[in-house]
């Protein structure tokens, strides 16, 4: 049985999906075969960059603070949530015909798809990651580590 | 070899994952423990943590070179899972667990031996922590602080007390990273010589002061911990800040603290000038010594963040030359130590035997060179019966197994750990063969778990000299 959080299928990382798709992309570059899973990751990114911030999102639970956590965490880092959008829709578009024919792709053009991946997911990445990081900023005169 | 700072990352993430399960695996020592059933979950949980590794691991068996997008994927999901190590690891304070190995306070007391005995404190505690954090609090003032909105507390007295996170509490060489703890603990070395009024500049306003105040006291004890055990504090210190500094963390000062890198570049100087070096035998592992090993794998990592996953936070850049500032510190601390105690080039001498016999199975308590030893008997056989009584204890003496110091046992076992257990790991989890990750993590818990048996054996059986010396 699922807890209560996945049963209602909330959880979405876009980190891990950027990542899982970058390696599987990668595969493909190589020549190897790529887990279509991992590729399917890079499509369910771009479905979640497309709409996150501009759906409503009260009845969504959990799912809700995370898209607007990063809602936050893109525009802090100065992208334009507009943009991010539209360049997700062609991204998408890329990873499904690259799944369907990848030898009709170039390096470059692979390579552009993975950067994107990675860039647009690493402020999410930076602060659902920030644990660590702002508690030992935050040591104090008490605690010496 | 392709790929060696995501390898030697997964490796360290792994071991943690590793000593998370074999924490909950302890036997409790309580009647009053929960039911198995909170253990069920953290493991299962842990098990989810263990299959978002499958991609990368995937991945690394493959020996082409990981490009740079796979690079930040691969290091990405390492920092997310070890992020995930770091929020169980503070949700073990549900679980009713042992108490501290008796040789941690051996170990601490050891240390506490290089403060002056007027200045030394006849008890500093050890505890275990649920945060993964390596600190140090007056735990008297701490509760005092804890408290101060709801009642008056005013303990008397200092309690110096040192935490160590719980999945460390059977892993000396991470212990490594307690002395630095211990020299906080020194509250009057650091009041009276590391003060505002005789390091500090005077011409900076009162914001600044505090912060230099806070990184003078942080090198101070860094460079106490080199001092007292050289490459082997550096190599804990590093694997420390590589499983946990992401995203440029290593380069964040703050308030209480200057850099890791910065730290770490005064630690490299401290050693370099010391001629504390540690060769590695393992060619395949691209660098000469361990202290050069350890620096430029996480140097490696922080290029890689430095380019493409930087954190926009403002630098606090100190007013001041902080090599004058790191000179003053470092001429100031010979006064604050035990003279006599510190660690020479020549102690590092036996730290290959050591490491081979650690390799062997065998404890390092103490050694002695076989060779010298049988020198020794044939000169000892060629002597008269009167020779033989006259230089009696000069022969015993020269037989005689000294006790291994505790750097040897820790630098040992680091040298140990980067020629035997890494390339063991490289081969487990990124070489052919067919058994799933589950398994492979088994194998690789009860290697680790050899090695610190081995380390904490060595230790006790050291101090036990030590005492009957």
């Amino acid at each position: 049985m699922k807890n209560r959080l996945l049963a209602q299928n909330q959880f979405l990382d876009p980190s891990r999906l950027a990542e899982d798709a970058v390696l599987a992309l990668s595969q493909l570059q190589r020549g190897s075969e790529a887990n279509i899973e991992m590729i399917d990751a890079g499509i369910r990114l771009c479905d979640y960059l497309m709409t996150f911030w501009k759906e409503p999102s009260k009845d969504r639970g959990a799912f809700s603070s995370f898209s607007e956590s990063d809602k936050n965490d893109l525009t802090e880092e100065g992208w334009n949530l507009e943009e991010v959008s539209q360049k997700a829709q062609g991204i998408k578009e890329q990873i499904a015909a690259l799944k369907a024919s990848p030898e009709l792709f170039k390096e470059y053009d692979i390579d552009q798809i993975k950067e994107f991946l990675i860039n647009v997911t690493t402020p999410i990445w930076h602060k659902r990651s920030s644990d660590f990081r702002d508690r030992k900023i935050k040591r104090s005169f008490i605690i010496r580590g | 070899m392709d790929n060696l700072v995501e390898k030697v990352l997964c490796l360290e993430v792994l071991e943690k994952i590793s000593r998370l399960q074999r924490f909950l695996n302890l036997e409790p020592d309580s009647l009053r423990q929960q039911g198995t059933e909170v253990v069920d979950i953290f493991t299962e949980t842990i098990n989810c943590v263990l299959d978002n590794l499958y991609p990368l691991l995937h991945r690394l068996r493959n020996d082409a070179k990981l490009d740079v997008w796979e690079q930040l994927a691969v290091t990405r999901r390492l920092s997310s899972t070890m992020s995930s190590v770091d929020v169980l690891h503070a949700q073990l304070q549900l679980i009713h667990s042992s108490w501290l190995q008796p040789v941690t306070h051996i170990f601490v007391r050891d240390i506490l031996d290089f403060v002056p005995l007027e200045r030394r404190h006849k008890n500093v505690s050890v505890v275990l922590s649920n945060s993964y954090s390596f600190e140090e609090s007056d735990l008297a003032s701490y509760f005092e602080y804890m408290l101060r909105s709801n009642i008056e507390v005013a303990a008397q007295g200092e309690t110096p007390t040192i935490f160590l996170p719980k999945i460390e509490r059977d892993n000396p060489l991470n212990w490594a990273i307690l002395i630095h703890e211990c020299g906080h603990a020194d509250y009057a070395g650091v009041a009276e010589h590391f003060s505002i009024d005789t390091v500090i500049p005077t011409d900076v306003d009162d914001s600044v002061k505090n912060m230099l105040n806070n990184w003078a006291e942080e090198i101070y004890c860094d460079l106490f911990a080199i001092k007292i055990l050289g490459p082997a504090y550096l190599a804990s210190f590093i694997t420390f800040t590589f499983a946990l500094s992401w995203a440029g963390g290593s380069e964040i000062e703050s308030v209480t603290h200057p850099a890791d890198i910065v730290r770490i570049c005064i630690m490299l100087e401290a050693l370099e000038k010391s001629k504390l070096k540690i060769v590695l035998p393992n060619s395949e592992l691209e660098y000469p010594d361990i202290a050069s090993f350890f620096y430029n794998i996480l140097e490696e990592r922080t290029k890689l963040e430095r380019r493409h996953t930087r954190l926009a936070i403002k630098p606090l850049k100190a007013p001041v030359a902080l090599q004058d500032f790191v000179d003053v510190i470092s001429e100031r601390i010979d006064d604050q130590m035990e003279l006599g105690k510190k660690l020479v080039s020549e102690d590092l001498s036996r730290i290959n035997y050591l490491a081979e016999r650690l390799a062997r199975g065998i404890p390092i308590g103490s050694f002695h060179d076989p060779i010298l030893v049988d020198s020794a008997k044939k000169a000892f056989e060629d002597l008269r019966p009167d020779e033989i009584i006259s230089r009696f204890d000069e022969f015993k003496k020269a037989v005689k197994e000294p006790r291994a110091m505790l750097w040897e046992i820790l630098n040992a076992g680091w040298l140990h750990k980067v020629s035997v257990i890494y390339p063991k790991g490289f081969s487990l989890f990124f070489g052919s063969n067919n058994m799933n990750l589950h398994e492979k993590i088994m194998i690789w818990n009860s290697e680790l778990e050899v090695v610190d048996k081995l380390l904490l054996k060595s230790i006790e059986s050291s101090q036990i000299q030590k005492i009957m010396e």
